[in-house]
Parts: C-alpha cells; sequence; structure tokens
C-alpha cells in the first residue's frame, strides 16, 4: 500500500523535483529518484525510506 | 466622485525597500485613474501621519507596505501603525491589502469584524528572495520579480475596477506562472517552495465581490 | 520541541541547493543568506524552525499534486 502510495506520487512530480533531496537515511541524502529505484528494487533501503516517508507524511 | 488610495511604503531596510519599489508603479495607475493619492514613503509612513489620512481622508483603498505580525502592521523603523483591539476601527469602509507578515491572521479578521470592507493579505510570514547586487534597482530583479509581481498586480487589478475575487485570482495565477515556469525540466526549482509558501497564505477576507 | 536529526540534515541538505549569492526575506524576521538560514537550521532557533516548517509543508503538499 505505502509503495504503491509512493509510486502514484512519483509519477505525479514534475521532473525537476524529483532530483531533489526528500530524505536523508542513515546520514545519506536521498532524492525521489534515488527512493524510487530503491522502491522499484525493494530493497531493504526501501522499506526504511517507504516507512520514514509515511511518518513524515510526504506520502 | 473620485476615490482616494492611500499607500505607506517604508525602506528602512532590504526588505521594506523591495516592497515600496514595487509598489511605486501603482501610484502612477491610480493617479491616471483620477485616485486621489496619498503616498507616505520612508519616514512619512509613521503612525501619526497614518492615523491622520485615514480619518481626514478616508481612502477607499489602502496598502500597507512593511512588517508586522498577527496583529499589526507597522511602518518607518517598525512602527506599529494599525494594531488589533487598538485601532483597526479605522479601516471600517475600507479596502485593505497588507504585504505585512502574518497581518491577515488576527489584524485581518477583526478589521474585517470592525468594518473593513475587505482584508487581503498574508497569514503566515511573507517570504520572497533577492538578489543583493541589485538592491540599488529592486525593480530590475528578475529573482525578486517572482516574488513580488503578483502583489503588483494585485493592487493595480483592483485600482482598475476588479472585485477583490477576481484580483485575487489574478495574483495567485501570477504565482502559479511563475512556479511552472520554474518546474520546467532545463529551470532551477529551488524557489518554487517558498513561492509556493507564499500562494498558499495568500488569503482574502471580507467581501470578495467588493469594488474599490 | 526539538528537531530530529535527520530532519534538519534534510532541511540543510535542501538549503544547500538555493542559488549563490542571493538573501531571502522571511517576514519581519529578517534578510538571510543560506548560510545563514542553515546556521539557524542547525541552532533550531525560530528563523531555523520556520525554515523546517517551510520545507515540510512544502514537501507534504507534493502529495497533493503541486500545480493546483
Amino acid at each position: 500500500m505505502t509503495k504503491e502510495k509512493f509510486l502514484k506520487i512519483y509519477a505525479n512530480l514534475p521532473l525537476n523535483v524529483r532530483k531533489d533531496i526528500v530524505l536523508v537515511i542513515d546520514d545519506e541524502p536521498i532524492t525521489w529518484n534515488v527512493a524510487y529505484i530503491e522502491v522499484l528494487n525493494n530493497t531493504k533501503k526501501s522499506i526504511k525510506i517507504l516507512k520514514r516517508l509515511e511518518e513524515l507524511e510526504i506520502i | 466622485m473620485s476615490k482616494t488610495y492611500l499607500i505607506t511604503r517604508p525602506e528602512h531596510d532590504d526588505t521594506t525597500h523591495y516592497l515600496s519599489k514595487w509598489s511605486k508603479d501603482t501610484l502612477s495607475l491610480a493617479e491616471e485613474k483620477e485616485f486621489k493619492v496619498l503616498d507616505l514613503p520612508r519616514e512619512k509612513a509613521n503612525k501619526i501621519e497614518v492615523e491622520s489620512k485615514l480619518m481626514k481622508f478616508s481612502p477607499d483603498l489602502v496598502v500597507f507596505n512593511g512588517h508586522g505580525d498577527d496583529n499589526t502592521v507597522t511602518g518607518h523603523k517598525n512602527e506599529q501603525l494599525i494594531t488589533a483591539g487598538k485601532n483597526e476601527t479605522l479601516l471600517k469602509n475600507k479596502i485593505i491589502y497588507a504585504i505585512s507578515c502574518r497581518s491577515a491572521k488576527i489584524l485581518g479578521e477583526k478589521s474585517v469584524k470592525a468594518g473593513a470592507i475587505s482584508y487581503s493579505g498574508y497569514d503566515e510570514d511573507f517570504v520572497f528572495v533577492y538578489d543583493p547586487n541589485k538592491i540599488t534597482i529592486p525593480c530590475s530583479d528578475s529573482t525578486a520579480k517572482l516574488f513580488l509581481e503578483h502583489s503588483q498586480i494585485f493592487i493595480e487589478s483592483i485600482i482598475k475596477g476588479n472585485t477583490i475575487e477576481e484580483s485575487k485570482k489574478k495574483a495567485e495565477n501570477i504565482l502559479r506562472k511563475n512556479i511552472i515556469r520554474l518546474l520546467g525540466s532545463n529551470q532551477d526549482s529551488s524557489l518554487v517552495r517558498y513561492l509556493w509558501w507564499d500562494l498558499k497564505h495568500f488569503v482574502s477576507l471580507g467581501n470578495m465581490n467588493a469594488i474599490v | 520541541m526539538k528537531i530530529p536529526k535527520d530532519i534538519k540534515q534534510l532541511v540543510i541538505a535542501r538549503l544547500e541547493t538555493l542559488p549563490k549569492g542571493r538573501k531571502i526575506s522571511i517576514g519581519s524576521r529578517g534578510e538571510f543568506t543560506k548560510e545563514e538560514l542553515i546556521e539557524s537550521v542547525k541552532k533550531e532557533d525560530e528563523i531555523g524552525k520556520k525554515i523546517v516548517e517551510i520545507e515540510l509543508e512544502f514537501l507534504r503538499a507534493l502529495k497533493e499534486g503541486i500545480i493546483v
């Protein structure tokens, strides 16, 4: 569900905004594009990313 | 019967300097439309002058450039001009626009309750970005233009006889247009967040169908 | 209320992308360079908190679609 929310929001983001930093996870800046790649690949990082995006009400 | 336009234009810091210069063109338009113009620049943007002009001339349109907070709009060197609970009744029967931060939050509401026809402004800090190298020629500052153009358009639209609602839409459309332009893939979109903030917090209270 | 570490890092990283040589006027609070804003976020002073608020509000608005 969270993954779907993220993908829907990502799809609607202007191209320029996708290059913006949206999170910092483990001291690493994560852009929307980086988050997208992680989420698509169902990585361990993507779990952290989605969780934090939801906590911050960004998705 | 000729209308009267009162505007305060303090210029004691970068912010007020920019606001003042960016609203100056509205004076000539008002004169063209045969308004009586009461311009209070720099140290003339003080409480005594403002109260006196409000009482003596009962202007139809009042624009406050300057700083402020939820309860007040300020003038030269941040002197309080109109403060909620003290003298907002002076704004009765007038159309007000305050480019003073956050004053629409409480002063705006109280002014309308006290009889102001409408009160437009911001219910949060008004934010704008500018190029300090252009401080002597603020109207040539293309960065500042992104943020301040809508305000000028808003005032001019009211002067031209459009309703508050129509004027607000025109102003908002300018901000949206600037947001959309900066979101283009060949642009720097880092300023969009501040344009969006100003758009979101630009409010009008009272009679939206009012015209000056 | 203390600003969580990752939020501070996020806001600072985003502030770093602001264009050089510009100043930001924030209401009656004054005019600031991006370096000054970054310092304010680190110190968690009133300006820093306001900047965090602006950034988060914008990020949250993206899910509604930014052109409304």
